[in-house]
């Protein structure tokens, strides 16, 4: 059995009647009795928007978690309805680029035969709920997010009071030392943690998000129980839906709420709601949280001794051992290991895989990873259980078709957004401009030496690829109309997140890979041992990369 | 004349809403603005009209809240179908004044939120004027079931799952 909420016979109807719903509105779409703009809110929040060339559909992957059969599923949807590939994206949803409007329910009614959907994928109202992409396996965890993502999942499907939010609505949980699921930057986060009894509860924090005004989210409640969880959710939606502000789109997120109540008051008035509405039938039965916990229990692991990885990539062929390094995280099981297949080779665009490459993954993952795969919001694919001794032979394989790329957090791992070659409202193209660095910086010691290092490229201020939290992050900037770069470093998606600083006017395309070595040469000179090229920012300012890069003049 | 779905049915209507302005003579249904309430209250003790409180989806509910028991019908204003301020200002009405009169919808009132609004508390609805009166009493029961508990039936899937 796979570690995954599997759907009742409630569950399935739920999506299925979704689906009935769904068909019914686009039929009288088309038949011109609903009319574009009350048509659009509808479809946004089945995943169907409308970008550059063409509708595009996004589909949920619920906290990041796929069954093989849901893969091979999506790689058949992408050759039937599409061009046989399709594109993961930054909150753990998947897209497909190219679908046609009047087959869209049929694809919604193929993807709800395995208990998937893209309800709330787009639009303003509560988004897909995200998560650590190592929920469940990492060394470092606390408390189990998954069980959490799932609830929180049912509450906000079709949530009857806010389906028309101010604007959408992103909840992250994290459930680990580590952040992996950037939760400072989500309207709301929720860290999981345990009390000194050892119970499991949570702290708030609501107001983080990037684009234009880039914020770091606000502790709202240190500590909630897991039965007043979905009330005192509840209340901030509320006060949000009340009070947000609906004049201007740009001030909409619940970020510009808090922000302009002060956390302090926001919070006051979310506790003065949930007084009023905590006595509820919504209280969380304890049998409930059972019930879902249930789907998540270990499967089962064989009793292994965990391998001496240092001698196993003696043995091995050249180039393992950098992918051993960078690619394969530990697990909390003696043995194991999670891999992550970077979906960064240098001429795909980040985040893109054919059916091709799908299927085969799909074969992979019921071969070394018992039958799942996890997304990650860096873009990139996961196989949760590998046992140690078979690390050598997935390798190998996954080498075969292009995805074993040993970049997993390195420079060339990065996190970038369509950008002008495919979305309307770009300033420039990011995707030539991820080719070009990945192309300049192709020498894998050299990015080894470099180490950890998050750049994300945005083609716009909208800031889809995170760019203020990048520890390098790129903004397309249109000038005079010519596609520019400004370049910012120092900035983190971590427990401790930080907004990057600007280093100064911005640059033309060709430019910025050797801008990039510039700033990489400061922290390569003055970095102290082991210390990442994110701590050397903070550490020193953001003079030093200003010297090197515009001269000693500034 | 608007045409009012109430228990499963689409009929006729006339109403009128009272804001700032005096007005002499009114027929049909009357809904008087919250803001504007103290200017109406002689109209409130003629007993020869259905009045009704209006409310707008910017209204702060908990202003009015002595009044709420002074009527029998309460509209909620949606100036756009985008503003989702509604549904909040009528589960309140519903789960903390314990309203138990008549809810409507007026303003942008459309197909495809009737659903949404019913189980926010809503009891009846002035449809714009275009929506078809058909599919409206379909839509009331687009879903058989829901995962949240909400003012049309406070138990969450959860509660009732076996
Ligand atoms: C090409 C079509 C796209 C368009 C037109 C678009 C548009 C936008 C806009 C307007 C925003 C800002 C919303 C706001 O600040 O309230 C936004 C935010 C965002 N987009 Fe996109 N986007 C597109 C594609 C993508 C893709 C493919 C991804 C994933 C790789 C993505 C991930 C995000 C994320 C994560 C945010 C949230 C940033 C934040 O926290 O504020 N977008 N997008
Ligand atoms: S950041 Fe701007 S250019 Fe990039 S996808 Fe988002 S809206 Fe488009």
């Amino acid at each position: 059995m796979i570690p995954m909420y599997k759907y009742d016979e409630y569950d399935q109807r739920i999506v299925d009647e979704r689906v009935s719903q769904f068909r019914d509105q686009t039929l009288r779409y088309l038949a011109g009795e609903i009319a574009e703009d009350e048509f659009l809110p509808l479809r946004l929040q089945n995943g169907l928007y409308v970008q550059r060339f063409a509708p595009m559909l996004r589909v949920a992957i619920p906290y990041g978690l796929l069954s093989t059969h849901q893969v091979r599923r999506i790689s058949e949807i992408s050759r039937k309805y599409d061009k046989g590939y399709v594109h993961f994206t930054t909150r753990q949803n998947v897209q497909l680029n190219w679908p046609l409007l009047e087959q869209v329910p049929d694809i919604l009614a193929d993807l709800a035969e395995v208990e998937m959907h893209a309800v709330q994928t787009s639009g303003a109202c509560i988004r897909n709920t995200t998560t650590d992409q190592f929920a469940g396996v990492a060394r470092d965890e606390i408390v189990d997010p998954r069980p959490w993502c799932e609830i929180i999942r049912q509450w906000s499907t079709f949530h009857p009071e806010f389906a028309f939010l101010p604007r959408k609505f992103k909840i992250a949980v994290c459930g680990s030392e580590q952040d992996r699921a950037a939760t400072m930057v989500h309207d709301i986060g929720v860290h999981a943690f345990r009390n000194e009894k050892g119970e499991v509860r949570f702290k708030i924090l609501a107001g983080g998000g990037l684009g234009r005004t880039p914020m770091v989210a606000s502790v709202i409640r240190e500590s909630i129980e897991p039965e007043n969880l979905l009330t005192y959710l509840d209340a901030i939606l509320r006060v949000y839906n009340r009070y947000g502000r609906r004049d201007n789109k740009y001030k909409a997120r619940i970020k510009i709420l808090v922000k302009a109540m002060t956390p302090e008051v926001f919070s006051q008035k979310v506790e003065a709601e949930w007084e009023q509405i905590k006595e509820s039938a919504s209280l969380l039965p304890e049998t409930e949280i059972q019930r879902v916990s249930q789907h998540f229990i270990d499967p089962e692991y064989q009793a292994l001794n965990d391998h001496d990885l240092n001698d196993l990539a003696l043995k091995a062929p050249a180039g393992f051992q950098s992918w051993l390094k960078q690619n394969v995280f530990p697990h909390k099981k003696p043995g194991y290991c999670a891999v992550t297949l970077t979906l960064k080779a240098t001429g795909d665009a980040p985040g893109d895989v054919s059916a091709e490459q799908l299927d085969i993954i799909a074969d992979l993952a019921d071969q070394y990873s018992l039958g799942e795969l996890r997304v990650s919001h860096e873009q990139n694919l996961i196989f949760a259980d590998v046992e140690q001794s078979a690390l050598i032979e997935l390798w190998e394989k996954l080498s075969a078709i292009g995805l074993a790329t040993a970049n997993r957090g390195l420079l060339t791992d990065m996190i970038c957004c369509p950008g002008g070659d495919f979305c309307a409202l770009a300033n420039a193209r990011s995707i030539p401009l991820a080719e070009e660095i990945q192309r300049k910086f192709d020498d894998i010691d050299y990015l080894h030496d470099v180490g950890e290092l998050d750049l994300n490229i945005s083609g716009c201020m909208n800031a889809c690829a995170h760019h203020h939290v990048g520890h390098i992050g790129i903004l397309g900037v249109d000038r005079k109309g010519i596609e520019y770069y400004q370049i910012q470093v120092g900035g983190s998606a971590s427990k401790d997140a930080s907004l990057g600083k600007i280093i100064g006017p911005s640059f033309k395309r060709e430019e910025v890979p050797s801008v990039l070595e510039k700033i990489l040469s400061v922290y390569i000179d003055q970095r102290h041992e082991d210390e990442l090229f994110v701590d050397t920012c903070q550490r020193i300012g953001i003079t030093p990369f200003k010297e090197r890069v515009y001269g000693q003049a500034a | 004349m608007a045409r009012l779905l109430k228990n499963n049915e689409v009929f006729q209507e006339e109403y009128q809403v009272l804001g700032s302005e005096d007005v002499e003579s009114t027929s049909g249904t009357v809904l008087v603005q919250a803001k504007h309430l103290d200017q109406h209250l002689q109209r409130l003790q003629q007993h020869d009209q259905p009045i009704g409180l209006f409310l707008d989806s910017d209204d702060e509910l908990e202003a009015y809240e002595e009044q709420l028991s002074n009527f029998e019908l309460i509209a909620i204003n949606f100036p756009k179908f985008m503003d989702g301020r509604g549904y909040s200002l009528s589960k309140l009405l519903r789960d903390r004044y314990q309203f138990k009169g008549d809810i409507r919808a007026v303003g942008d009132v459309l197909v495809d939120q009737i659903f949404m609004m019913k189980r926010c508390g809503f009891s009846s609805y002035y449809l714009r004027d275009d929506q078809k009166a058909e599919d409206a009493i379909k839509a009331l029961d687009t879903f058989t079931l829901r995962y949240q508990g909400s003012s049309d039936d406070p138990e969450p899937l959860y509660r009732k799952r076996a």
